[in-house]
């Protein structure tokens, strides 16, 4: 049933009868506490994504290797950031793929990607609160894609330390939405700051977001933010 | 960074300060004089999501409230929406409509997966929010909508308000009195939800053809979820069935049964620390059958979800409520003398006077979260523990990849 199930994957399309890769969905949950079957559908599984199959097929894989995806995976996977129809599904998995080769493979893929791809690994490397990428992505903030600058902002607040408020309180807006961007990220740095108890430096992101050519609401986060590093 | 320390912060400041910041800014209605609404008080609102709920959503923010915009990637359904209320403006792209300086609060009903990335871009943008159940789909957005919330002092209600009548019940009120005081330090209450969540509704419903998505901004309908041909059973209610949108019937109901319970139990700002649950192996893109969830907190408080769809009832433990003699005399005495908690404030006055609403959203995203462990434990096979603070699964890495998921560009909450 799983090499029938497999060999369905190899001409697996939408529209056709998905529950014919049930058994490998089984697989799966049958091998959850025996880690060399794991390894033996993982392999599989990689394999699949090595070769010349559909976008379907592939977001099966991506799916499945999210789950049970290893430092195995990620050779495979990184191949696919820079395909259009198949980077989200390629970052789907390496996001959640906690060994540090993924992020590696992200940060590597990042200078050859522009568009979306670009945002998505932006967006991962943020969500990861991967510290080593912060230069790449400080280095983006003055990109002269409005949205790429804007993701990189928001990855630097998520990513949280000194050095990332530093780079956002370094960067020059070039836009309405990447400055909206930037003062989100640099208050959730704050944010991120005061809680670690570096008030000095929460400080100091609070106060450039306190005067009165910021919104109210900004405004308003800004005296709070303010008031919590004085200890009130 | 410890997700659970900046919390912990920002409560710290909210609570220190924020009382203070509004109590200059507002003027107290009963110097306006109540009744009908001045037009100088009334607030220019705004709905995402014209299906379904949405314009049931709409009602539940309260007077006062002047609906101009309109929004839905489904330009029939906004068109009709904005007509049923008079209006003229609508987009199908939510982003357009948040660049309004006049809309003040925005309503949202679109399917979940955007319930998070709504909300937050509503509040970044300045708006208050009235968001319909579930507050997400899995639970770091959930815990991003509550920090976009206390970083810009914006309103965030949850549209269900089972809690608000339960705050009302003596008996209910007694038990939320022992609870918050903390005087019960071991908690024997368990208690049982049978039926009524809709379980074979939304199971084992994937369905693999491929059709025209017709006029509908199906990529956008899409948005943080992965990107697959539309097929009309993935849109409209029977999106419920698939993980990438919804959570299935625990999803779509477990919101409205546990709210109220959970403000009842005062655990509004912690989850369940293990959680079991008895389910045949999970579909992975098809919510499907499960029998029961066991919820355990720390305190030993257990929260069950018994299907009563499939496999045997939940007979582990009887339905037991928190009862005043489970305390010293002494204490029951404490309980006795201690003042019933202040009634919960609705939206359009949380609006008003920048109070918190009854459904805030850090009780929202405490609610989601049972349903969301709920889920992984069905999806894993796995008993799973939890650790409320960091809100990480602990000991188990698989599980844990479900509490955050990767979106698709440009979406993004964490």
């Amino acid at each position: 049933m799983l090499d029938q199930a497999f060999e369905t994957l190899k001409t697996y399309d939408w529209g056709t009868d998905r529950n014919l890769l049930n058994p490998i969905d089984e697989a799966i949950v049958a091998s959850q506490a025996d880690p060399a079957a794991r390894r033996g559908l993982e392999g599989r599984l990689v394999a699949v994504l090595k070769t010349d199959v559909t976008r379907a097929a592939k977001d099966f894989v991506c799916r499945a290797l999210m789950i049970l995806g290893t430092a195995d995976s990620v050779p495979a996977l990184a191949a696919l950031l820079a395909e259009p129809e198949q980077s989200h599904m390629a970052r789907y998995a390496l996001e959640r793929i906690t060994a540090p080769e993924a992020a590696q493979a992200m940060r590597d893929a990042l200078p050859k990607l522009d568009g979306q791809m670009k945002i998505g690994v932006i967006g991962s490397l943020g969500a990861r609160r991967d510290v080593a990428s912060v230069p790449a992505l400080a280095a983006l903030l003055g990109d002269t894609d409005t949205a790429i600058a804007r993701s990189a902002a928001l990855a630097l607040g998520a990513i949280g330390t000194p050095a990332a408020a530093k780079a956002l309180m370094r960067t020059k807006p070039t836009s309405a939405e990447a400055a909206s961007a930037v003062t989100d990220a640099a208050l959730d740095c704050a944010e991120g700051l005061l809680a670690a108890g570096k008030s000095v430096e929460a400080l100091a992101v609070y106060k450039r977001f306190a005067g009165e050519d910021q919104p109210k609401h900004v405004r308003l986060a800004a005296t709070r933010g303010m008031l919590a590093c004085a200890g009130k | 960074m410890n997700p659970s320390t900046r919390k912990i912060s920002r409560r710290r400041f909210l609570e220190g300060s924020a009382a203070g910041i509004s109590a200059f800014s507002i003027v107290p209605r009963h110097v306006l004089g109540m009744g009908q609404t001045p037009p100088s008080e009334e607030l220019g609102g705004a709905l995402i999501g014209c299906g379904g709920q949405g314009p049931g959503t709409v009602g539940g923010m309260g007077s006062g409230i002047r609906m101009i915009a309109f929004c839905d990637v489904d330009r029939r359904r906004v068109e009709n929406a904005a007509k049923r209320f008079g209006a003229k403006d609508v987009y199908t792209d939510f982003r357009k409509l948040l660049e309004r300086p006049d809309i003040d609060v925005v309503a949202i009903a679109t399917h979940p997966g955007w319930h998070p990335l709504t909300s937050i871009a509503a509040m970044e943008a300045g708006k208050d929010v009235l968001c319909e159940k579930p507050m997400s789909r899995f639970i770091a957005e959930g815990r991003a909508v509550v920090e976009a919330a206390k970083r810009y002092g914006r309103i965030f209600q949850i549209g269900t308000y089972g809690r608000f009548n339960a705050s009302r019940d003596p008996k209910q009120i007694l038990i939320h009195k022992i609870m918050a005081s903390g005087l019960l330090k071991e908690c024997q209450a368990v208690h049982i939800k049978r039926g009524g969540l809709k379980v074979a509704e939304w199971s084992g419903m994937v369905r693999y053809e491929v059709s025209d998505p017709g006029d509908r901004e199906w990529d956008l309908y899409c948005g943080p979820a992965p990107l697959r041909p539309f097929h009309a059973h993935r849109f409209g209610g029977t999106h419920r069935g698939y993980w990438d949108y919804e959570g299935g019937g625990l999803a779509d109901m477990a919101q409205h049964h546990f709210d109220p319970i959970n403000w009842v139990y005062a655990k509004d700002a912690t989850s369940p620390v293990q959680v079991e649950a008895s389910a045949p192996p999970a579909h992975p893109e098809a919510c499907g059958m499960w029998g029961w969830v066991e919820l355990r907190y720390a305190d030993g408080l257990t929260f069950v979800m018994d299907s009563d769809e499939w496999g045997d009832r939940y007979d582990r433990q009887t339905e037991r409520d928190v009862r005043l003699e489970d305390l010293s005399p002494i204490d029951q005495q404490k309980i006795r003398e201690m003042p019933d908690p202040e009634p919960l404030v609705g939206f359009a006055e949380a609006v008003k006077t920048r109070q918190q609403p009854g459904g805030h959203a850090e009780a929202a995203h405490r609610t989601a979260t049972l349903m969301h462990l709920a889920n992984i434990a069905i999806r894993t096979g796995r008993k799973i523990t939890y650790d409320p603070k960091k809100e990480q699964i602990l000991g188990d890495a698989e599980a844990n990849r479900l509490v955050n998921q990767p979106m698709r560009a440009p979406w993004r909450v964490v």
